[in-house]
């Protein structure tokens, strides 16, 4: 890093650091105040104060590209939008004064396009120690729609929305929100509920123990996988398709590609499986109880075969594939609707 | 009556559990009432839990024979020096140098019952039957583990609960919840594993090691994790869809 790239993060970290006490800087704006009730949450009670700022980060030069996101202290929305500059609300939350003032937030433009922020707690030397849940900063971040985002959160809710360039997102037991959002994303959670709506991209999803839920995917390819915990996914149009849990059912709506291939497997839990065909479809499954809704070949192996939609001349490559497993469940396949 | 000047010295044993019934209560009850001395006991528990934060650590046991090596040879010195020598300098060790009158007239009150004593001693060991003398056994157990949870009451307010504690304890914990689920995991592959072929068995068992390699060489925190997620998602296609690519998978 170059000296004047030096300067200007510099800069940029003592403004985010002087915003409590600056006197109403251009594009910056902060309040602090020591509300008896709030209805902002669970945290806003009676003796909490509150501290409101606002920044806007105009791009020196070079487009912003990537924002990485570090808030261990509570919940991110990161919201698209069709302009240049990033514009931050952050609002801090604490029992008293001395506890709000341990609250930092540090913001680095990099040369390269990335912009980081993060928030940490300072030592409390010689302080009152405070509990974690008792202090909380939120980030509210408009972003250009075409930034990359890398957001980690602890238990605090994760959200994007309307984003081009898709994310890797991660959580403790916080819950993840993604909505229109084109380009790969990436989500883990230990315990956080996942949610994903309308994103036009692949989708690579996995919790330990909290449940998936999915509606309107539509890139090339669909990873979810949760050890505990159920997975839903409606209209899903994803031409590869992996669900998988180890304990916890699968309800899927999809739509099979040409050529698609859906794997939809469970160790324990049943699988339900509703699609829309276009083309023929290799149907596969093996569970404790299988109902495919239609005549099917029982194979040797302990699989149970059905062709739908394939004349017997219908070359094998233009088949969708689909593959149900439910080790100690139960699978039932159903056609919804189709299309020659 | 209690001062801070009485408590502060006992505060630490106090953090560390080692004071019970009056005494812990005597200073449980100033810390109740003096602010100073409470904030003494807070930097101190502090101190304590930043203490606990760091990894154990285990002395060899080599050093412990070092220390004991030095010790007997220190003992074998001392023994080999003749009494009249180590009587000077403990002498030398309490008294300050020259001498005054009065600790000249305490030296030669002494020197007059030394020489008696040791007249009265001599005659006395001359009397002792050869097989009453006891010799001490030298101890060769290992040194006390070393304490790494210490037993300390509820404290007034608890540093170890503070925020910045707590965020720094928070990567262990994930990592921990994700391999409490890998061993479960493992369990169920163990129970899957015994109906494949050798095929797929060497299969597994060179992508089980080659991703617990990476969690072994990736560094602490995300990196870990990330690594730790790779290997849920293998084991996880191998317990569920056991005939298939056992090669291949994993989580990016």
């Amino acid at each position: 890093m170059n000296a004047l790239s030096r300067a200007l993060v510099v800069a940029v970290v003592a403004v985010v650091a002087a915003i409590p006490a600056a006197a109403e800087p251009p594009r910056t704006s902060s309040s602090r105040s020591a509300p008896a009730t709030d209805s902002a949450g669970a945290h806003a009670a009676a003796g909490h104060v509150r501290e409101r700022a606002r920044l806007s980060i105009e791009p020196a030069g070079h487009a912003i590209t990537r924002l990485s996101i570090e808030n261990p202290l509570g919940d991110v929305r990161v919201e698209g939008y069709d302009g240049t500059a990033i514009q931050i609300e952050t609002n801090k939350l604490a029992p008293d004064e001395d506890s709000l003032d341990r609250l930092h937030i540090s913001l680095v433009p990099n040369p390269d396009g990335t912009v980081t922020i993060k928030t940490t707690a300072d030592g409390g030397r010689e302080r009152t120690p405070v509990a974690r849940s008792a202090v909380r900063i939120d980030l509210v971040i408009r972003a250009p729609r075409d930034a990359h985002v890398e957001a980690a959160v602890g238990s605090g809710t994760l959200e994007v929305v309307n984003m081009d360039a898709g994310g890797d997102l991660d959580t403790g037991s916080g819950p993840i929100s993604v909505r229109n959002v084109q380009g790969e994303v990436l989500t883990h959670s230990v315990s956080g509920r996942t949610r994903l709506a309308q994103v036009f991209g692949s989708v690579d999803a996995q919790t330990l123990s909290s449940d998936v839920d999915l509606d309107t995917i539509g890139g090339d390819r669909l990873i979810a996988s949760v050890h505990r915990g159920r997975i839903d996914g409606r209209r899903v149009r994803a031409r590869d398709v992996e669900l998988t849990t180890t304990e916890g059912q699968i309800v899927l709506e999809a739509e099979a590609a040409l050529r698609g291939h859906l794997v939809v497997s469970s160790f324990k839990g049943d699988v339900d499986v509703q699609l829309r065909r276009h083309g023929g479809v290799l149907i596969r499954a093996r569970g404790t109880k299988v109902d495919l809704g239609a005549a099917a070949r029982p194979q040797p192996n302990g699989w149970v075969e059905t062709t739908l939609g394939a004349g017997d001349n219908a070359p094998l490559i233009e088949t969708a594939l689909v593959e149900i497993r439910a080790m100690h469940g139960n699978v039932k396949f159903a056609i919804i609707e189709s299309r020659p | 009556m209690t001062t801070c000047e009485t408590i502060q010295p006992r505060l630490t044993a106090y953090l560390d559990g080692d004071l019970d019934g009056e005494s812990g209560s005597v200073v449980r009850g100033h810390l109740r009432e003096c602010a100073a001395c409470r904030q003494v006991a807070r930097d101190g528990a502090a101190l304590r839990d930043g203490l606990r934060l760091l990894p154990p650590v285990d002395p060899p046991m080599s050093m412990w024979a070092g220390v004991q090596a030095q010790l007997a040879a220190a003992e074998v010195a001392d023994a080999r020096k003749p009494r009249w020598r180590r009587t000077v300098a403990r002498w030398a060790r309490w008294a300050p140098w020259p001498p005054t009158m009065p600790q000249y007239a305490a030296g030669a009150a002494l020197a007059a019952t030394a020489v008696v004593m040791l007249y009265w001693r001599t005659q006395r060991v001359d009397e002792l039957a050869p097989d009453a003398v006891a010799v001490a056994p030298i101890r060769t157990e290992p040194p006390h583990p070393l304490r790494t949870e210490p037993m300390a009451p509820a404290l007034v307010a608890s540093a170890g609960d503070d925020v910045t504690a707590d965020l720094l304890a928070e990567p262990a914990r994930t990592t921990e919840s994700y391999a409490q689920v890998i061993e479960e995991l493992m369990k169920l592959a163990s129970e899957a594993r015994t109906a494949w072929g050798d095929e797929q068995k060497a299969a597994f068992d060179t992508r089980l090691a080659a991703l617990r390699t990476g969690i072994d060489h990736a560094a602490q925190g995300r990196p870990q994790q990330r690594a730790q997620r790779a290997l849920i998602r293998y084991l996880q296609l191998a317990v569920v869809r056991d005939d298939v690519m056992l090669a291949g998978g994993g989580a990016r």
